[in-house]
């Protein structure tokens, strides 16, 4: 069943079906003077809910579907991890990849411990070290490391119901924090690069449907640091699979005119890697053949350079809405039933991240974007 | 019985089952940008409330015993909605302004900050919440209400109970350093590097929580400071936001940005704001038209 009528609208909102969501993301810490004209992943920012901390915590081109309570773990091999002050040590490593956010348990570990900066780890090296925010001392424990999705969220599974956006309204009180475009996406699967080397063709593995959006239309897919990449400027050839026209729908390859997207070396935690303005620059998704109408699955990818380090992340998003930020302190506010006629549709699971277009020279780092997201099912 | 379409609607306002209110907020605290404020302790009409209550138990609030946004007496079995809001300053400092109209359930008042013991500052909860029992969408609010010395920056954490009656703890969040009464003291325009909490205006909950049932311990990190702050819980109804001195922002909450905000019996209502600059002696007038039904 879906809202066809305004009654219908009514009737959902009071009948308690609706939910209100408060959010708050930051501006990425490692981008202190944002340029203009390039897009940043804001999933990896701090704020509320708490960062996305599932990218970069896979194994290499895996694929991982995300949902809005997907969690995945790393952790060091038995009573090889340890704690002094805010420093974790992960002295053997036994699973998983540790990354920023993850949480953090084990024996002696203080509630609400997680990872706030990489030191020497970087994910999976024996003897790897993470900053982490309570200062503590543990001795010779098994640390486990637990990353959530984070995404807004929007008021849990309501299936055999339609959930839909009604309203949603950001802003931004820190200076120069305009003008700026925001986009809402529903995070639907990320791979994890952590190669930097190989110029022949990565093979994606693990294939299996996106858990929303099974058929592709519509679906996107961008580059994003969860490890600042070291220098290297390579372009991105992608092969993916659209979704089924009744031609050949396997195979299909990013485009080469005007250019293939050219990624920026030395390419920030959080900056979609080949955005920005010049040559072999998009944004924020890598660009698809004429009239292919999204991607079903991915299969390959191939750098033209490599990258002396750094970890990148492949990830498929389904775009819901923008909204333009056009002054320091004026909301920007999006009815999407009377303004805007659309009512995004959110299916049950999704993981709502944002990404933000930069208009203004110099974005502060870590400034805060406040807004709010309303949804009705019915 | 609820409003479940347009004729309802019609019928309701036509049956008289309507309350028209006004309000007047006159700060006299002295804010800063983007750095979130409760009005519910201005003065004006209603009457300022300062959460003074014995330290660290909670209380309820309710528009009965406490005032707040007028929205007419109880109506079950029918249930009561924002229909109309209007908002308007004439003071330039005010000016671009979010305003978030909230239900205050209740408070864990006067929270010390120098209390600085490892299983922090223990609250006593007696009473359940006397609305939304089951605690989701409900949003932790830090209230400055004995102004700290705003030096250093103090982190704390709070230990709640969330909506499956499970104790969490919340990321650490650190203060601003606004000191005046009224100040939401973790929010900022900018957040802390390497803090990964947020700025405002509710505290972050723990991955995957939805909602607050009641509130446990404070813990103050480090050496704390000093200062008071009331731990308050409550429930977003809407956002409406001004954005200049000229012109009201009015809000017909079933045809603009479509919500119709229930309000509960005896809810306590009042406002938080993000101003831009300081509201020491800016004038917010207001109306609020409910209706029942």
């Amino acid at each position: 069943m879906a809202i066809t009528t305004m009654d219908g609208i009514i009737t959902a909102f009071t009948g308690g079906k609706t939910y209100r969501s408060d959010f708050n993301k930051n501006f990425l810490p490692a981008n202190a003077s944002a340029t203009t004209g390039i897009w940043y992943d804001l999933s990896v920012g701090a704020g509320a809910p708490m960062m996305n901390a599932i990218i970069g915590s896979t194994t290499n081109l895996a694929h991982q579907g995300i949902s809005e309570t997907t969690t995945t773990t790393a952790a060091t091999t038995a009573l090889n991890g340890s704690i002094a002050t805010t420093t974790f040590t992960d002295t053997t490593h036994s699973s998983g990849r540790f990354t920023i956010g993850m949480v953090l348990t084990g024996s002696g570990v203080a509630a609400g411990t997680y990872i706030t900066a990489l030191g020497t780890g970087t994910g999976a090296n024996n003897g790897g070290t993470y900053t982490i925010n309570i200062s503590q001392t543990v001795t010779s424990q098994t640390i486990t490391g637990t990353a959530n999705a984070g995404g807004l969220l929007h008021g849990g599974d309501v299936s055999t119901d339609v959930k839909n956006i009604t309203n949603m309204s950001v802003f931004s009180a820190s200076a120069t924090t305009a003008p700026v475009v925001v986009m809402l996406y529903d995070l639907l699967a990320s791979y994890t690069i952590s190669d930097a080397t190989t110029l022949t063709a990565l093979t994606f593995t693990g294939g299996a449907a996106w858990p929303r959006y099974a058929d592709g239309k519509g679906v996107r897919a961008m580059l994003v640091p969860s490890i600042a990449t070291g220098a290297g400027a390579s372009s991105v050839l992608l092969e993916y699979e659209r979704p089924t026209t009744g031609g050949t729908d396997t195979g299909r390859l990013t485009p080469t005119a005007p250019s293939l997207p050219l990624l920026t070396a030395t390419c920030p935690v959080g900056q979609i890697a080949y955005s920005g303005t010049g040559v072999g620059k998009f944004g924020p998704f890598i660009p698809l053949q004429a009239n292919d109408p999204g991607i079903k699955s991915v299969t390959k990818i191939t750098m033209s350079t490599s990258r002396t380090s750094g970890c990148l992340n492949l990830m498929i998003v389904k775009p819901l809405a923008f909204m333009p930020i056009t002054t320091v302190g004026v909301a920007s506010e999006r009815d999407f039933l009377n303004q805007l006629p659309s009512l995004p549709r959110i299916y049950d699971g999704a993981c709502l991240h944002m990404a933000m277009y930069v208009g203004v020279a110099s974005l502060p780092a870590n400034s805060s974007f406040i807004g709010s997201l309303d949804t009705v099912w019915g | 019985m609820t409003i479940l379409n347009t004729q309802q609607l019609v019928d309701a306002e036509l049956n008289g089952n309507t309350q028209f209110f006004t309000f007047r907020k006159a700060p006299n605290q002295t804010t800063a940008n983007g750095i979130w404020f409760d009005l519910s302790m201005s003065p004006g009409n209603p009457v300022p409330n300062y959460y003074a209550a014995a330290p660290n138990v909670a209380i309820a609030l309710a528009q009965s015993t406490d005032g707040g946004l007028y929205h007419g007496g109880a109506v079950s079995t029918d249930a009561k909605y924002i229909k109309t809001f209007g908002i308007q300053t004439s003071t330039a400092t005010a000016v671009p302004m979010p305003v978030v109209v909230l239900d205050y359930l209740m408070y864990y008042p006067f929270v010390d900050m120098s209390d600085t013991s490892t299983s922090g500052a223990a609250q006593t909860t007696g009473i359940t919440l006397p609305r939304y029992p089951t605690g989701v969408g409900i949003k932790i609010l830090p209230v400055v209400v004995a102004g700290p010395s705003g030096a250093g920056n103090p982190q704390f954490q709070v230990v709640y109970r969330n909506t499956a009656d499970v104790q969490q703890t919340t990321p650490v969040h650190y203060c601003n350093t606004q000191v005046v009464n009224g100040t939401i003291v973790h929010t900022s325009p900018v957040g802390i590097a390497g803090n990964l909490a947020t700025p405002s205006p509710f505290l972050t909950l723990a991955p995957g929580d939805t909602g607050v049932k009641q509130i446990d311990s404070v813990i103050w990190l480090g050496t704390g400071d000093i200062g008071l702050v009331s731990f308050v819980l409550v429930k977003p109804l809407m956002t409406i936001n001004i954005r200049q001195t000229t012109a009201w922002v009015e809000r017909q909450c079933y045809l603009d940005f479509t919500t119709m905000p229930q309000i509960v019996d005896d809810a306590y209502l009042n406002m938080i704001c993000c101003p831009p600059g300081t509201l020491s002696g800016a004038l917010i007038t207001g109306y609020m038209q409910t209706v029942f039904g």
